[in-house]
């Protein structure tokens, strides 16, 4: 039987923050995209005892805290501290999942054995070092069982800094009372379907009959995923680049400078990944167009073109909210010996990479907002970020 | 920008930094992470002078310093 840990840091970008400026520490704090954004992304223990969650209002948020402290996140802050996570744990297995910016999973079925106390001092000593090696503000629960699924949910069980193990034998007893959205696989649609048959904890909808299987594998606890490591992980099969603006943009000249602007990051991106995409897909608050071609496709203009002539048929403004899609994805290993511009692309990646974002962009954006490259928690991109050393 | 550091154990740490005609003495360094800007990677120094929070920024190349955030307590 396999023993499964998994780490997860509690209320990750508020307590680095809190870690860094120790006279946030103790006062509810709220993490905000950036100055001036209208939602939490992030909240602190604290904060959460209020009843501030991820996702809420800045008004809501205020209403329901009126002392919360927000802060605008740091990425390059919390990356540097998940770099430092992933070095630490994996001092103590080599076989590990990166399965988001602040959780790991990792299999200590044969390294358990070198520590005398087993999975359970083990768990002590890596909460240690963490504290050690990330500041001693930061705090993470761990969860051990013999699959990956029981592994997070113990993690969840007792929060924050907390450690569960659950066995065989005690699995089934110990999860009675867990509400059924907190099961990994177990979202929106599916907790809508258990409750609309009056089930909200997983002892509940055990005693349901007639489940259907995959939502009874879970409730049950029978799903059994292997550990996806870095070697077996699946290149993206999508970019995408979105963005909500301070303000309306009412005129088609504004619109469509945003459009390249995404356009331009999520090819960026592409070009990083040394892929290229067949199908191009715009949104934005009431306008939606979606093109495939043939030949696959990393230049922001030929992209932008064929976005543009879409938008052009009912070009629509007073919009808020853009997105770009770029998907159908392959390696590029090849271009037309004939196709200057790409060498042009390289060229201005080179630039950008070595004197810093925006040295060279199009002179179509001069004077408007530049949208840096979206961060988030989720790490959509591992493959990307860990197969190329990223980390 | 003068800043004064200790170095010990292969490692850099601010002890005493000059803003303006103001002279801060670094009480506390709660964090240390990196940053990087297209290939100019800058070690970044949260430190706490006990009267500010202050984010110090060293060039890893140049070894300059610079002042990346500054902000009073929160009370």
């Amino acid at each position: 039987m396999r023993t499964i840990l998994h780490l997860d840091m509690n209320s990750y970008f508020a307590t680095a923050e809190q870690q860094a400026n120790p006279y946030l520490r103790g006062k509810p704090v709220g993490i905000i995209k950036a100055e001036g954004r209208g939602c939490v992304i992030a909240a602190s223990v604290e904060a959460k005892k209020f009843g501030v969650k991820t996702g809420v209002t800045v008004w809501d948020a205020k209403k329901l805290c009126p002392q919360i402290v927000l802060v605008p996140s740091d990425m390059d802050k919390y990356f540097a501290l998940t770099q430092r996570m992933i070095k630490i744990l994996a001092d103590y297995s080599p076989t590990l999942e990166v399965f988001s910016i602040d959780e790991c999973f990792v299999d200590v079925t044969e390294t358990q054995k070198l520590w005398p106390g087993g999975a359970w001092q083990m768990a002590l000593e890596l909460k240690e070092k963490i504290r050690q090696g990330l500041g001693e503000w930061m705090k993470c629960s761990i969860g051990i069982s013999f699959s990956k699924l029981l592994a997070k949910l113990a993690s969840e069980i007792k929060k924050p800094d907390g450690l569960t193990f659950l066995t065989p034998e005690n699995y089934l007893v110990a999860t009675e009372n867990v509400v059924v959205s907190e099961v990994c696989g177990i979202g929106r649609a599916r907790t809508t379907i258990l409750q609309s048959m009056g089930v909200t904890t997983l002892g509940e909808a055990r005693r349901l009959s007639g489940l259907p299987r995959e939502i009874g594998d879970l409730v049950w606890l029978r799903v059994d995923e292997p550990l996806a490591a870095v070697e077996s992980l699946q290149a993206a099969k999508s970019v995408s680049r979105t963005f909500t603006t301070f303000r309306v943009l009412s005129t088609k000249c504004e619109v469509l400078r945003l459009v390249r602007n995404l356009t331009e990051e999520a090819c960026a991106k592409l070009r990083e990944m040394n892929m290229a995409g067949r199908t191009f897909c715009l949104s934005m608050d009431n306008f939606w167009t979606r093109v495939t071609v043939k030949i696959p496709s990393d230049d922001p203009l030929i992209i932008y073109d064929l976005l543009n002539k879409e938008y052009e048929k009912r070009s629509v403004a007073g919009i808020r909210q853009a997105g770009v899609w770029i998907s159908n994805l392959g390696f590029k290993i090849q271009d037309s010996i004939f196709n200057k511009r790409s060498d042009l692309l390289r060229a201005v990646d080179e630039v950008n990479r070595k004197h810093g974002l925006f040295t060279m962009y199009p002179g179509v954006l001069l004077g408007s907002e530049l949208i840096r490259p979206e961060v988030t928690g989720f790490l959509g991109d591992k493959y990307y970020r860990l197969l190329t050393k990223r980390f | 920008m003068r800043v004064i550091v200790e170095f010990s154990e292969g490692k850099v740490k601010p002890v005493r930094f000059w803003r303006g005609m103001r002279e801060y003495e670094v009480k506390n360094v709660p964090m240390i992470f990196e940053r990087q800007d297209g290939g100019r990677r800058y070690m970044c120094f949260a430190v706490d002078t006990g009267g500010i929070m202050a984010e110090l920024v060293m060039d890893k190349e140049s070894l300059d310093w610079r002042m990346g955030k500054c902000e009073p307590y929160y009370t």
